[in-house]
């Protein structure tokens, strides 16, 4: 019992000691040359004090001890008292003599209006644009400091991707789970071929297989930029439009030929242009997350596309002279094959970000259409056969098309300044 | 302790205490009149036969700051400190949940701008090392919040035999869940009327864990912790995974022990008093425990 009363009045003896108010002093100094929150001290009578927080309120103060190192704040911030019960206030040290010392909204708007100054700090971006409650902030510099990781380490990279944008939502994690594997198999296909280009000993096969990797390498940093899927579906588009307008071209150049293949002509190239509308709507569809629509739609405009590809391809057979027509509609339906494809890799990591983002509902059509556009693009790859998208390995045979279609993709998104040189 | 992120090192404990056995504690029919410590043989369990069984899987924690975390790295192991409490150099874990405090006593620069850190032990790897007291609350605590609770005995009658018997404790006091331990879900903790009157040493460890008698003592207090006195490597080997604050997740060494095996989660910093992080840090934690199979799924938000 005496223990007990001894126990008690100590207890006592340090909540009376605790002051009701206390006045900023400084902060702890950072360690590291870095911009960084840290922690404001106060003082009162001849001893520091911390916060002591509860619910964004403070509860007390707590006693520092040892008191030294404690770097003293200039400017109006110097004035600042906190009591007991009221907003605590945060730290922020862009260097040792600037630091900013306010309650949480005020000091967040401060950093908001000074992100610029640390942008070549990713994380600590980060920190800030979470400290602000800013989630298209939060959401670049994740991206920002993902990409930074991924100089070092792809893989890490990735899992603190997921592990920072997934932190809402479990569930959907494990969902982004399933769709990353399935994204990173379809890199590991491509990555099979370079394995095949490398049987032999021939010098100019190697130099292929190691292009090869390194464009596959230069891939993964992409699966950060969102923004990407955007700008390969305007590619896509863009070939696209150009492909059927060089088949209206053609056929208007060529008035030697009879009506009838005219007319033939033409007829695929207004189905053709039909499809590409339909496309176009299909992609912008995605864009704008109506993808149970656009789903549809690319349904059809691809097979539109593939049927008219094909009765093009006949209509050539029947001439020499729309061998050159095939050539070139056959150069960019490649380009656009596999363009496809790292669309539909895009759409597959960006149904990822969309179910980690809580958008679920959506994510199984996302993920749907990027499989779609894989499937096509593939199929633009091996024309004229059909190319059923489970039976991946029928595709061997074309391998070092399909290689060569990639340098190409890499050297389009690198066109549109994606992508390392 | 000594652990340099938690300094919760009582007072000394008084010897004194343990010329005060309790009867309980002596068992008259032992013919060799050995005296049995208090939590040494669980009660008659009222929910079925006591579960014997090893909770293998369990891993260890171990709160550190990341200054020092770099200089773990640098050397390879957790070293040995001077503990204040049983006067050796020894290095403190905790046995299947994480839990700390950071005081601000000592160290305190780099404690608040670096924030702490978790490391998170294989648990077979470290059942093989050569432990040197295991105890079913944090010993630096004693002192100051349990002794008077634990019917003032001395430090060492607490101590328990092996990891076996801390098993043994954790699943006749938290209804055999992992999950309830490592959140420390007193919902789910044992009734102390479930115990019969003649235990009472046990009737006051439970009153401790439930939080009665004890004022100002925090999760630590029925938390297993064990100690060392070797060195503890640190390596993808031993390493289940860690928990860093966020700034320093692009670190060198931190990558390649991820690139290793190690599972890393970061959290953001924010500063002020190192203590307003263990939240975040132990909901990460469990994430790990989670993700390699040391607890169930489902269990993250303390269910």
């Amino acid at each position: 019992m005496e223990l007990d009363r001894n126990h008690e009045e100590q207890a006592m003896a340090q909540i009376e000691s605790e002051p009701d108010v206390a006045s900023l002093v400084g902060v702890i100094s950072p360690v590291r040359k870095r911009a960084s929150f840290v922690t404001p001290v106060f003082a009162s009578g001849a001893e520091k004090w911390l916060q002591r927080l509860k619910a964004e309120r403070v509860e007390g103060f707590e006693r520092l001890k040892p008191t030294g190192d404690v770097s003293p704040v200039f400017g109006s911030e110097n004035q600042i008292q906190v009591m007991k019960d009221s907003e605590p206030v945060y730290a922020f040290a862009f260097d040792q003599s600037d630091v900013v010392v306010a309650p949480r909204r005020e000091l967040a708007r401060i950093l908001s209006g000074r992100l610029a100054e640390i942008q070549d700090d990713p994380l600590i971006c980060l920190d800030v644009a979470e400290f602000i409650g800013d989630r298209g902030e939060i959401r670049s510099a994740v991206k920002a400091s993902a990409a930074e990781i991924s100089a070092v380490d792809p893989a890490v990279a990735y899992s603190f991707f997921c592990d920072q944008l997934g932190r809402s939502d479990r569930s959907d994690l494990e969902e982004a789970e399933k769709i990353r594997s399935f994204a990173l198999l379809l890199l590991r296909f491509f990555r099979s071929y370079s394995r095949y280009l490398y049987v032999g000993s021939d010098a100019p096969r190697r130099k292929l297989r190691d292009r090869y990797q390194r464009a596959l390498e230069s891939l993964i940093p992409f699966i950060f930029d969102l923004e990407l899927a955007q700008i390969i579906q305007e590619r896509i588009s863009g070939l696209e439009q150009e492909s059927a307008q060089y088949v209206f071209d053609f056929g208007i150049r060529k008035r030697k030929l009879n009506k009838s293949r005219i007319r033939t002509l033409t007829r695929t190239g207004m189905s053709r242009a039909t499809a590409i509308k339909l496309l176009e709507r299909a992609m912008s569809g995605s864009l704008d997350k109506q993808t149970s629509d656009s789903n549809s739609m690319l349904g059809l405009a691809r097979s539109a596309i593939f049927s008219a590809d094909r009765a093009l391809f006949e209509q050539a057979s029947l001439s020499r002279t729309l061998k050159k027509a095939e050539k070139k509609i056959r150069k960019r339906q490649l380009s656009t094959g596999v363009l496809s494809i790292a669309y539909g890799v895009i759409l597959l990591l960006r149904a990822g970000q969309r179910s980690m983002d809580g958008m679920f509902h959506e994510t199984c059509d996302t993920q749907y259409l990027g499989l779609s556009a894989i499937a096509a693009g593939l199929r633009d790859l091996a024309p004229p056969e059909p190319l059923q998208f489970g039976t991946l390995t029928q595709v061997a045979p074309r391998i070092p098309m399909i290689a060569e279609m990639s340098f190409t993709a890499i050297a389009a998104l690198q066109d549109v300044g994606l992508g390392s040189k | 302790m000594s652990n340099p992120a938690d300094n919760s090192a009582g007072p000394p404990v008084a010897a004194s205490n343990s010329q005060h056995p309790s009867t309980e504690t002596t068992q008259p029919n032992d013919p060799s009149g050995a005296r049995r410590k208090p939590l040494e043989q669980l009660p008659s369990d009222p929910d079925g036969a006591p579960d014997d069984g090893k909770l293998a899987s369990l891993p260890f924690t171990h709160a550190t700051t990341f200054d020092a975390l770099e200089q773990i790295l640098d050397g390879g192991f957790v070293q040995p400190n001077a503990c204040g409490v049983f006067g050796e150099r020894l290095v403190y874990l905790f046995y299947g949940r994480f839990a700390y405090r950071i005081e601000m006593e000592e160290n305190l620069n780099r404690l608040s701008n670096d924030g702490p850190v978790a490391l998170i032990f294989d648990g077979a790897t470290i059942r093989n090392l050569s432990l040197r007291r295991v105890f079913p609350f944090d010993s630096g605590g004693y002192g100051q919040f349990y002794q008077n609770a634990l019917g003032q005995l001395h430090i060492s009658d607490y101590q328990l035999s092996d990891l076996d018997h801390a098993d043994r404790i954790i699943c006749f006091c938290w209804s055999k869940s992992k999950a309830a331990y490592f959140w420390f879900d007193t919902d789910r903790l044992r009734a102390i009327n479930s115990i019969p009157a003649t235990k009472r040493h046990w009737r006051m460890y439970l009153g401790v864990l439930h939080g009665l008698a004890n004022r100002d003592g925090d999760d630590r207090r029925g938390t297993i912790e064990v100690s060392s006195e070797h060195p503890i490597p640190v390596n993808q080997s031993t390493l289940i995974g860690m928990v860093i604050p966020r700034k320093f997740y692009s670190h060198e060494k931190i990558i390649a022990l991820q690139k290793a095996g190690v599972r890393v989660k970061a959290y953001p910093h924010f500063a002020n008093r190192p203590n307003e992080q263990f939240g975040s840090i132990r909901e990460r934690v469990c994430e790990i425990l989670v993700d390699s199979g040391c607890l169930d799924a489902g269990c993250e938000d303390g269910a």
